[in-house]
């Protein structure tokens, strides 16, 4: 087809090259905030953001982040062949960081000093959360911890509890928080009516704008738990976009994956190339400009 | 009059592009834009021209191309749909792929309107802020000083 007859455009409306940009990987969009100041405003803006987010999680098929306590990688298992891509990761400390939560894009990690930082692996952005003062707390980095995105209020909040130290023998006693990444505090908050030790410190999960942990109240549970345990802990960690496949990560020490057909009720075994060999933690992920202010 | 009848198959609408080029398509090919669909509801007869007034008749058939390809329910996957989707638009240079951008935007087909934005993206992505200025036909309104310290930000993401 003839195409001599198209003038050489010259200007496309912002409004489309808007919806160009929200196409686009983080790294390319960081360098072109350079282009121009409506470029930069564009890309900048709070509803650009949540444009580019909400392109990410519909176009994402099984973005998964592994976290193996002083790195990270990536990979999508929807992928043939599938490879880990290792992120960027802080090393300015040597800090053992354990993944605690990863909501669009965000991830929360919590260390032993009980401090918890918010990192955005794709903007290399990191916030460290200001530390809970309390004299009397049971240092415990194991303990439960959600992070999620409140939709009502439009704010990324985490909530975790503190296990107080008691002086006489009995049941421990526990305090809850919430932080709010709006106002940077952590308030104490009334204890939910079950009690944290019920709780497997696997990190909750966000649905339904509420958080929910798995818990091991119940003593036939609890068994079936630990038997569970001893000989792995699978964790169905992803699906494909179809919704044909999942992916199962079994726990131990090495890495072992195995990936279920749901339609020819098929399970393989598949390797993931690039990965270390022992990844603790595995949390869905999406690329996302969501920003961090380090204050 | 608008029809709300479920025959509609058989029904032959006419666009006639901005340049005067006239096409004959099935209504539900047309119907894959909603400018035309509402167009249609407010026509009183059917048989006359639907005019696409920004859109050219070199564009316009392109339009028509792909909406024929994803109006028929034919037996076509969603990969062979994909495959054709990424073979249609990777036949065409860079200025047809903007027009085609305006006439989906305009026509508002929301299907062809992401295919060409992906698209579009996936050849922009690994350029430098003065190809993307280029190419978009920007000028850098920001001072050298300005610049520097915006690249400064994030000095990684100029790295390969």
């Amino acid at each position: 087809m003839d195409m001599k007859n198209l003038e050489k455009i010259n200007n496309l409306p912002l409004e489309l090259v808007t919806e160009i940009l929200s196409c686009l990987p983080i790294k390319p969009l960081l360098r072109f905030k350079c282009v121009s100041k409506s470029f930069y405003n564009v890309i900048n803006s709070p509803d650009f953001v949540k444009l580019h987010l909400s392109r990410s999680l519909q176009a994402r098929g099984g973005t998964l982040i592994v976290s193996a306590y002083i790195c990270i990688h990536t990979f999508d298992f929807s992928d043939s062949p599938c490879h880990a891509t290792k992120l960027y990761y802080p090393d300015n400390d040597d800090q053992f960081r354990i993944l605690v939560g990863s909501c669009n894009g965000l991830l929360c990690f919590s260390c032993q000093a009980d401090e918890v930082t918010l990192l955005n692996p794709a903007t290399r952005a990191c916030k460290s959360l200001p530390k809970i003062t309390l004299t009397n707390m049971y240092r415990d980095y194991r303990t439960p911890l959600g992070f999620g995105y409140d939709c009502i209020s439009d704010d990324y909040k985490i909530l975790r509890c503190a296990r107080l130290r008691v002086s006489y023998a009995g049941m421990p006693e526990w305090e809850t928080f919430l932080y709010s990444y709006k106002t940077n505090v952590w308030e104490s908050i009334q204890n939910p009516p079950w009690t944290w030790e019920s709780v497997i410190s696997s990190p909750g999960i966000v649905a339904n704008n509420s958080l929910h942990w798995m818990s091991c109240d119940f003593k036939e549970w609890n068994s079936l738990y630990i038997n569970f345990c001893r000989m792995h802990l699978g964790l169905s960690v992803a699906c494909s976009k179809d919704g044909s496949k999942i992916l199962v990560a079994l726990m131990g020490d090495e890495q072992n994956f195995i990936c279920c057909d749901l339609k020819s009720k098929e399970a393989t075994k598949i390797q993931i190339p690039g990965l270390p060999p022992q990844s603790p933690v595995i949390l869905p992920w999406v690329e996302s400009l969501v920003p961090l202010s380090d204050d | 009059m608008a029809s709300t009848s479920t025959s509609t198959l058989s029904r032959k609408l006419i666009l006639k592009s901005s340049d005067g080029e006239k096409f004959e398509v099935d209504e539900n090919v047309a119907m894959q834009s909603q400018t035309i669909k509402h167009m249609i509801e407010d026509l009183d007869d059917i048989n006359s021209p639907i005019p696409v007034s920004i859109v050219t008749g070199t564009i316009l058939s392109k339009v028509i191309e792909y909406c024929k390809k994803h109006a028929t329910e034919d037996s076509d996957s969603d990969e062979q749909l994909k495959q054709w989707d990424k073979e249609y638009a990777n036949n065409m240079d860079l200025n047809t792929l903007y027009y085609l951008l305006l006439a989906a935007n305009y026509m508002e087909i929301k299907g062809l309107l992401e295919l060409i934005t992906q698209c579009v993206a996936d050849m922009i992505k690994g350029k430098s802020p003065e190809e993307i200025r280029a190419h978009f036909n920007i000028k850098n309104d920001f001072t050298p000083q300005e610049e520097a310290n915006i690249r400064n930000e994030n000095p990684w993401a100029f790295e390969n």
